[in-house]
C-alpha cells in the first residue's frame, strides 16, 4: 500500500521525464490522501510491549518484529525527539519527505526535498547513491527506532498518505517558430525528416527496442563451497544386436557382459581402431572398466588360460567343424557326385581332366553304366579290421555305423564301432571298442541315436551314439540269464503293437542268435531282459517242430533237456514284414526259410525251402508288398511271393556266395547282390534274367547296405587294407 | 591337451592343407605348424577381419552365431572357424 503509492509517484514522475517528446505538463496534482488509522501491520496482529521493548506478532502468534539493519548509534538529531514511536519516525510526513526504513526511499526521500530539476532520474543512480549515504539517514531513524523501543506505545493516531507535487525532472520547451519565418521551411523539412524517421524507426532493422530494467535490486554476495560435480561423457549407439541381447538376457548377466564389452574393447584395442570401440556400445562403461581390465590381464598369467581354452567343449566343436571342412574340400567332387549334384570344377585348381562321373542308374546311351568307387572310409584305428556289418542311421543319412570284428582264427578278437559321417570321411566321429567281435548293427527309428549292436560271443548291446564316451552303452546283456551263448548274428528293430491298446508302436529288438532263438529284447527298470519268440530246433524232416514259448522264461535249456538229441538251429537272417510286423522270415542254416508269426510260437506259418545251403540274407521288399528276395551261399538269389512256396524268380550270375542282397529303397526292381569278389545291381526293368553290371574289387564283401538317395548310391562293406 | 595335439596333427596330415594355426581372441598364438613370421601376420591380419565378420552377423540377425568363415583366394583357401575367446586358421591347397 505504501510502498506502491511511493513506486507509483517515482515512476510517473520520472517517466514525464524521459519521454522528451511528449510536453510535460504541469499536471494539476491531485492529492489524494489516504487516512487509515491502524498500525502498517496486520490488523490482527499485535503490538504490545515488553520489558525488553517493542516486539511485532502477526497473526499466527510469530515474532516477526522487524530487526536493525544498522548498529544502534547515537545521532545528535535523533536524541532531541521525544517520545518518538516506531510509528511516526517511519510514517512522518515533514517537508523532509517520508522517513522510512528502506534506504532507498529514505535517500529519495532526501532527494526530492533538495532542488534536482536539471538531474536526471535513474534508479541505478538512486541505488547508488543509496548506497553511498545511506548509512547516514538511516543512523536518524535507527537511533530513533532504538530510543523507541524503550517507550511503550501510548496511543493511536492517524496515518494520512497524500500524493505530492508532481516534481518535473525534465522540462524541455519545444521552440515555436511561426511560418512565415526565413527558417521555417527548413524547420518544417526538419520536422518531416524527423517524423519520417520515427515512422521508420518502428519496423527497420537499424533500431532496437529494448527495455531494460529500472529498479535492480540490491545484491549481496555470498560465497559457499561444495563438492565438485563430477561429469563423465557418456555415449552409446543402439545397435540392433545391442538391443536384442539386452531384452533377451536376464538381469544377472547384464554386468557380465558390460564387462565381456570391456574385453572385447580391450582385445581390439590392439589394432588401433578408434572407432571399433564406438561401434561396440558403451563406450563410458568401456573406458572406465577398460583400465581394470588392463590390470586383469597384467596380473594374471596368460599360460593357463591359453591352454584351458584348448581343451574347451567350444574348440573341440570348433576343430571338428574345421577338419570338416578341409576334408569336404578334398573330397567336394566325390561328395557331390554322391549326391547327385552337378560336380562343379574348382576354377583354380590345376588342369586336369577328371574322370567322368557316373551315376549307377543313369540312362547313358554311350557307356554302360558302371559303379565307380567313391571313396573309402578309412582311419588308421580301423587297420586291420574286418567289417562285419553296416548301418545306415534313420533319421541322419549322413551317419553310418560300422562294426568290425574277426573271428576267422576261432580266438575272438576283440571289436570295435565306429561311426562315421559323410561329413569326415578320414576320421570316425565315435569309436566304441567291445570285448568282443561285432557282428550285426541297427540303428533304431524310433530312438535314432539308439544302436543296437551284437556280438560274436552272443551279447547284445545298446549304445547312445550321441554320447562320445564310455556312457555310451545303455544296455549290455551280460548279466540277462537268458542271453544267448552263440554269436549273434542279426539284431533287427521293429514295431510291434502293443497288446493293450492297439494304436501304439512300440520298437523293441529282436535278435537272432547260433542258438536257435530268436527272442525279443525288453529294456525294464531292473535291467535288459529279454524274452524268447521262438526257439527253432533242427528236425530230420522238412517241418520242424517248435518248442518253448512265449511265457517260459527257461527256454533254451528246457528244450535242450527235453530233447537232447536234437541240436537247435542256427538262425541266420531275420525279417519282419514292412506292413504286417506280426509277419517275419526267417533263414536258417539249413537252407530252410520260414514264415512265422509272433502271436504263433510254436509252428511255422510257411516253409520256404529251395536253398540247400545256409540262407545268408533275407529282405522284404520296401516298396512292393509281399515278395522278398533271399540269397544264400549256393550263389543265387530267390524272390518269393509271401504266399507262393515256390521262388518266382531266380537270379544267378556267377558261382560264388552270394554274401547279401538288398533292395534299392527308392526302386522298386533294383536290388544289389554282393558276391564273394564282387558286387552286382540288378535291375530287373531291364531284362527279365541279366545282370546288369557288376564291380569287382579285391577283398571280401560281406555286407552290402543301400542307402536312401536320390542317386542311390551303395556302400560296400570289406575287409580294410 | 592330447585330443587338441592329435587334432592338429589330423589336419595337417590331411591333403593340401599347408598349415592350421590356433590362437586366443587377443592375438596370441596357441599352436601352429607354420613359422613364427607367418604365424604373426596371419593371426594379426585376421583378427580385425573376424571382429567386423562376428559384427556384421549380429547386426544382421541378432539370434545367429557364426560358424566359420572361408576365404578363396587363387593359390590357396584360408577356413576360419572363430568362438568367443579363440579362432582356429587353416589354409589348404585345393584339391586338383
Amino acid at each position: 500500500m505504501k510502498e506502491g503509492e511511493r513506486r507509483q509517484s517515482l515512476l510517473a514522475s520520472s517517466s514525464s521525464g524521459i519521454n522528451r517528446s511528449r510536453e510535460v505538463k504541469g499536471s494539476p496534482q491531485v492529492k489524494r490522501k489516504r487516512r487509515f488509522s491502524g498500525f502498517p501491520f496486520h490488523k490482527d496482529s499485535g503490538l504490545h510491549q515488553s520489558g525488553k521493548g517493542m516486539r511485532v506478532l502477526d497473526s499466527q502468534g510469530k515474532d516477526v518484529t522487524p530487526l536493525p539493519l544498522v548498529g544502534d548509534t547515537d545521532h545528535p538529531e535523533s536524541k532531541t525527539r521525544d517520545h518518538a514511536s516506531l510509528e511516526e519516525i517511519l510514517f512522518q510526513s515533514g517537508s523532509l519527505g517520508f522517513k522510512s526504513s528502506t534506504p532507498t526511499e529514505a535517500v529519495s526521500s532526501r532527494l526530492f526535498g533538495s532542488s534536482f530539476t536539471t538531474m536526471s532520474v535513474e534508479s541505478g543512480f538512486l541505488s547508488r547513491s543509496s548506497g553511498t549515504e545511506d548509512s547516514f539517514p538511516l543512523h536518524g531513524s535507527a537511533a530513533a527506532y532504538g530510543e523507541s523501543q524503550q517507550k511503550p506505545m501510548a496511543e493511536a493516531f492517524d496515518i494520512i498518505l497524500s500524493e505530492t507535487d508532481t516534481f518535473s525532472l525534465l522540462d524541455l520547451c519545444p521552440a515555436l517558430i511561426s511560418e512565415e519565418a526565413e527558417d521555417a521551411d527548413t524547420v518544417i523539412q526538419r520536422n518531416h525528416a524527423y517524423a519520417e524517421f520515427c515512422s521508420n524507426k518502428m519496423g527497420s532493422d537499424n533500431y532496437l527496442d529494448r527495455s531494460s530494467q529500472a529498479c535492480v535490486g540490491e545484491y549481496k554476495c555470498k560465497s559457499t563451497q561444495t563438492n565438485k560435480n563430477n561429469s563423465v561423457n557418456k555415449g552409446t549407439i543402439a545397435t540392433v544386436w545391442d538391443i536384442y541381447d539386452s531384452f533377451s538376457m536376464p538381469i544377472e548377466n547384464r554386468e557380465t557382459r558390460e564387462t565381456e564389452q570391456a574385453d572385447y574393447l580391450v582385445s581390439t584395442k590392439k589394432e588401433q581402431d578408434v572407432s571399433e570401440g564406438t561401434m561396440s556400445g558403451d563406450t563410458g562403461s568401456g573406458v572406465s572398466s577398460e583400465s581394470e581390465v588392463d590390470a586383469d590381464l597384467f596380473t594374471s598369467s596368460t599360460e593357463p588360460d591359453l591352454e584351458k581354452i584348448l581343451s574347451s567343449e567350444a574348440f573341440m566343436n570348433s576343430a571338428l567343424i574345421m577338419e570338416r571342412v578341409i576334408v569336404l574340400n578334398i573330397f567336394q567332387p566325390k561328395l557331390a557326385a554322391f549326391r547327385g549334384l552337378n560336380v562343379l570344377k574348382d576354377p583354380d585348381s590345376e588342369v586336369r581332366p577328371s574322370s567322368q562321373e557316373q551315376s549307377p542308374e543313369k540312362r547313358d546311351r554311350f557307356l554302360t553304366p558302371t559303379l565307380e568307387p567313391l571313396w573309402a572310409f578309412v582311419s588308421p584305428l580301423t587297420k586291420g579290421h574286418n567289417i562285419t556289418s553296416m548301418a545306415w542311421n534313420k533319421k541322419n543319412p549322413d551317419i553310418l555305423a560300422v562294426g568290425y570284428g574277426g573271428w576267422s582264427s576261432g580266438k575272438p578278437q576283440p571289436g570295435l564301432i565306429c561311426c562315421w559321417s559323410l561329413k569326415n570321411l578320414m576320421w570316425s566321429e565315435r569309436v566304441f571298442s567291445c570285448h568282443n567281435s561285432v557282428t550285426c548293427l541297427e540303428f533304431s527309428s524310433s530312438n535314432p541315436s539308439h544302436l543296437a549292436v551284437g556280438l560274436y560271443d552272443g551279447s547284445v548291446a545298446i549304445y547312445n551314439v550321441q554320447v562320445g564316451d564310455e556312457t555310451a552303452c545303455i544296455a549290455n546283456s551280460r548279466d540277462c540269464a537268458k542271453r544267448h551263448m552263440q554269436p549273434v548274428w542279426q539284431v533287427t528293430w521293429t514295431k510291434q503293437q502293443l497288446q493293450l491298446s492297439g494304436e501304439e508302436r512300440e520298437e523293441v529288438l529282436v535278435s537272432i542268435s547260433g542258438d536257435g532263438r530268436i527272442t525279443k529284447w525288453l529294456i525294464l527298470h531292473n535291467g535288459f531282459n529279454c524274452v524268447d519268440l521262438m526257439i527253432l530246433k533242427r528236425s530230420g524232416g522238412r517241418k520242424q517242430s517248435v518248442s518253448g514259448g512265449r511265457r517260459l522264461s527257461i527256454g533254451g535249456a528246457s528244450s535242450k533237456t527235453e530233447n537232447v538229441l536234437l541240436p537247435l538251429t542256427t538262425v541266420l537272417c531275420i525279417d519282419f514284414h514292412p506292413d504286417d510286423t506280426g509277419i517275419y522270415v526267417i533263414g536258417t542254416w539249413d537252407g530252410g526259410m520260414h514264415k512265422c508269426s509272433l502271436s504263433n510260437s510254436d509252428h511255422f506259418l510257411d516253409t520256404y525251402c529251395k536253398h540247400p545251403s545256409p540262407v545268408t540274407h533275407i529282405e522284404w521288399s520296401p516298396l512292393y508288398s509281399d515278395v522278398f528276395l533271399s540269397s544264400s551261399s549256393d550263389g543265387t538269389i530267390q524272390m518269393w511271393k509271401m504266399d507262393t512256396l515256390n521262388p518266382t524268380m531266380s537270379f544267378t550270375s556267377v558261382q560264388s556266395i552270394v554274401d547279401s542282397v538288398k533292395w534299392s529303397p527308392n526302386c522298386c526292381t533294383v536290388f544289389a547282390a554282393i558276391y564273394r569278389q564282387h558286387v552286382e545291381v540288378w535291375d530287373l526293368s531291364r531284362s527279365m534274367f541279366g545282370l546288369h553290371f557288376g564291380w569287382g574289387q579285391s577283398g571280401r564283401g560281406d555286407c552290402v547296405q543301400a542307402q536312401k538317395l536320390q542317386s542311390r548310391e551303395r556302400k560296400k562293406g570289406d575287409q580294410s587294407v | 591337451m592330447a585330443e587338441v595335439d592329435e587334432v592338429v596333427k589330423r589336419l595337417q596330415a590331411q591333403k593340401g592343407v599347408e598349415g592350421v594355426i590356433i590362437a586366443n581372441s587377443e592375438g596370441i598364438a596357441i599352436r601352429s605348424t607354420l613359422e613364427d613370421h607367418h604365424t604373426v601376420q596371419y593371426v594379426a591380419l585376421i583378427q580385425p577381419l573376424l571382429v567386423k565378420a562376428k559384427k556384421m552377423l549380429q547386426e544382421l540377425d541378432p539370434t545367429d552365431d557364426f560358424t566359420y568363415l572361408r576365404i578363396r583366394t587363387e593359390k590357396n583357401e584360408i577356413i576360419i572357424t572363430a568362438d568367443k575367446e579363440y579362432f582356429m586358421v587353416a589354409i589348404q591347397k585345393p584339391a586338383p
